[in-house]
């Protein structure tokens, strides 16, 4: 990975659904705009050109593993080159939900090898700054089964034999994802945010340490 | 779809074991089929090799599956879509093409291997790695990226020379903007443009030849001639597989 040679800052949000990441970052946004600095959210799936097939595709249950890992690379790397780079490139401060680290923590759950999948991300720009919204697993649970929107066939990871029903294969896979998260936070060097307490908590903190980003 | 082997545990979950699949270029494949592929440039007439075996081992009762580098269902209409509008990006075009081809091993390479046919690909994924490297992708990112590719029993190679390639074209349609590298901007004219994309592809797959083992057939000779030198190659694996 390389690290962020244009004048925006990529600033990146990680953690299991249910964190309050979506929801921080909008604040945030409003913040920087309020201060004059031009924001935008991001999120995956959001690329024109890849994300419906994405969804056709999840409905007829027809995706292979490596194939679910690959497609969702390509609507990446395709919003990359056509939203986020031009983006840093004029300066602004992109938010983004849920980068490279949540892929590469699910295709390594999928059965991909690690290296493959590290160096499949590799064309990805190094954020300058990475939050870890850290939940306990019963609290992300809960929001979790609470949305509307049940998570499908292959978000409960019963694609791959996670479980008999989504239910008992939801928990199981969110178990190992935040094993994953754990294990990259120190690795990568994430900077952890207490996601368990009331969300004031965590947007004083992200607009302390991206003041200190912003000015330094 | 290839669906793990998995324990059951008491609590009623499951644990995964999956095949690491990251290694499969390195070492021959399991199934009781045959693979075949066929590289080369447009017009060095592979397809027409390609076709005519497939003729002839049907008559001797083998059966085939023909499969074809970007044909799945699944992306095929995307990659032509973001072709027309020349909006695709290096590593989009090349993550989409591997895309194609994850889901055509998935559901017609392998299983056609299972029940033992003989799977001619015109095309596999050797063209993506001379393609996406005269595009300026990395060489070793795009081998990395198809190393879950099943090892082909054998892969041949017509060569031609690059202008023949372009003749050959020219007998029936214009190359595409992609088919003719413009995206790389070698120069203002279609046809030049052409010559210097499929060139540096050419010197690819030359490249290629040792690390993969190709099997390289002069592709400009009579088409009967060369159909006799496929045939001669492909009689030797056919008799290891089936006996």
């Amino acid at each position: 990975m390389k690290k962020n040679p244009y004048p925006g800052k990529l600033i990146v949000a990680e953690g299991l659904d249910g964190s309050g990441k979506s929801m921080c970052f909008n604040l945030i946004k409003n913040w920087l705009e309020v201060k004059g600095y031009a924001a935008e959210v991001y999120k995956r799936k959001q690329s024109a050109l890849v994300a419906q097939t994405i969804n056709e595709a999840k409905l007829d249950k027809t995706l292979g593993p490596i194939t679910y890992s690959l497609i969702h690379a390509a609507d990446f790397s395709d919003l990359m080159h056509r939203k986020i780079i031009p983006a840093l490139n004029a300066g602004y401060i992109v938010l983004f939900n849920k980068y490279i680290y949540t892929s590469i923590a699910k295709d390594y759950l999928r059965g991909q090898n690690k290296d493959w999948v590290l160096q499949l991300y590799d064309f990805a720009i190094e954020p300058d700054i990475v939050f870890y919204f850290k939940t306990p697993l019963e609290m992300a649970l809960e929001r979790m089964t609470q949305e509307e929107k049940e998570k499908d066939f292959y978000e409960s990871g019963m694609d791959i034999g996670f479980g008999p029903n989504n239910f008992v294969a939801l928990r199981h896979f969110q178990t190992k994802l935040l094993e994953q998260y754990e294990l990259m936070a120190k690795l990568y060097h994430f900077t952890p945010l207490d996601a368990s307490k009331p969300i004031q908590h965590q947007i004083a903190r992200i607009k302390h340490i991206l003041e200190d980003l912003l000015n330094g | 779809m290839l669906l793990p082997k998995r324990k059951r545990q008491k609590n009623g979950s499951a644990e995964v074991i999956l095949p690491d699949q990251s290694r499969n270029m390195e070492v021959p494949h399991p199934y009781k089929g045959v693979l075949v592929a066929v590289e080369g440039t447009d017009g060095s007439g592979k397809s027409t090799q390609l076709h005519l075996a497939k003729k002839w081992l049907e008559s001797e009762g083998y059966g085939t599956v023909l499969t074809i580098w970007n044909s799945s269902a699944l992306v095929s209409k995307i990659i032509k879509k973001g072709k027309k509008k020349g909006i695709l990006d290096n590593t989009t075009f090349s993550l989409l093409h591997a895309t194609d081809f994850a889901d055509r091993l998935n559901n017609v390479i392998i299983p056609a291997l299972k029940e033992g046919r003989v799977v001619l690909a015109d095309r596999y994924i050797f063209t993506a790695l001379a393609r996406d490297v005269a595009r300026a992708c990395e060489r070793k990112w795009v081998r990395n990226l198809y190393s879950f590719a099943v090892k082909p029993d054998r892969t041949f190679y017509f060569k031609v020379p690059v202008e023949m390639s372009l003749d050959r074209i020219l007998v029936t349609r214009t190359p595409n903007y992609y088919e003719a590298g413009m995206d790389m901007n070698l120069s203002s004219n279609l046809y030049e443009n052409y010559l210097k994309f499929q060139g540096l592809v050419i010197t690819e797959y030359d490249s290629m030849v040792e690390e993969f083992n190709f099997e390289v057939i002069d592709g400009t000779l009579a088409i009967p001639f060369q159909q006799k030198l496929f045939r001669d190659k492909i009689i030797p694996i056919i008799q290891r597989k089936f006996g």
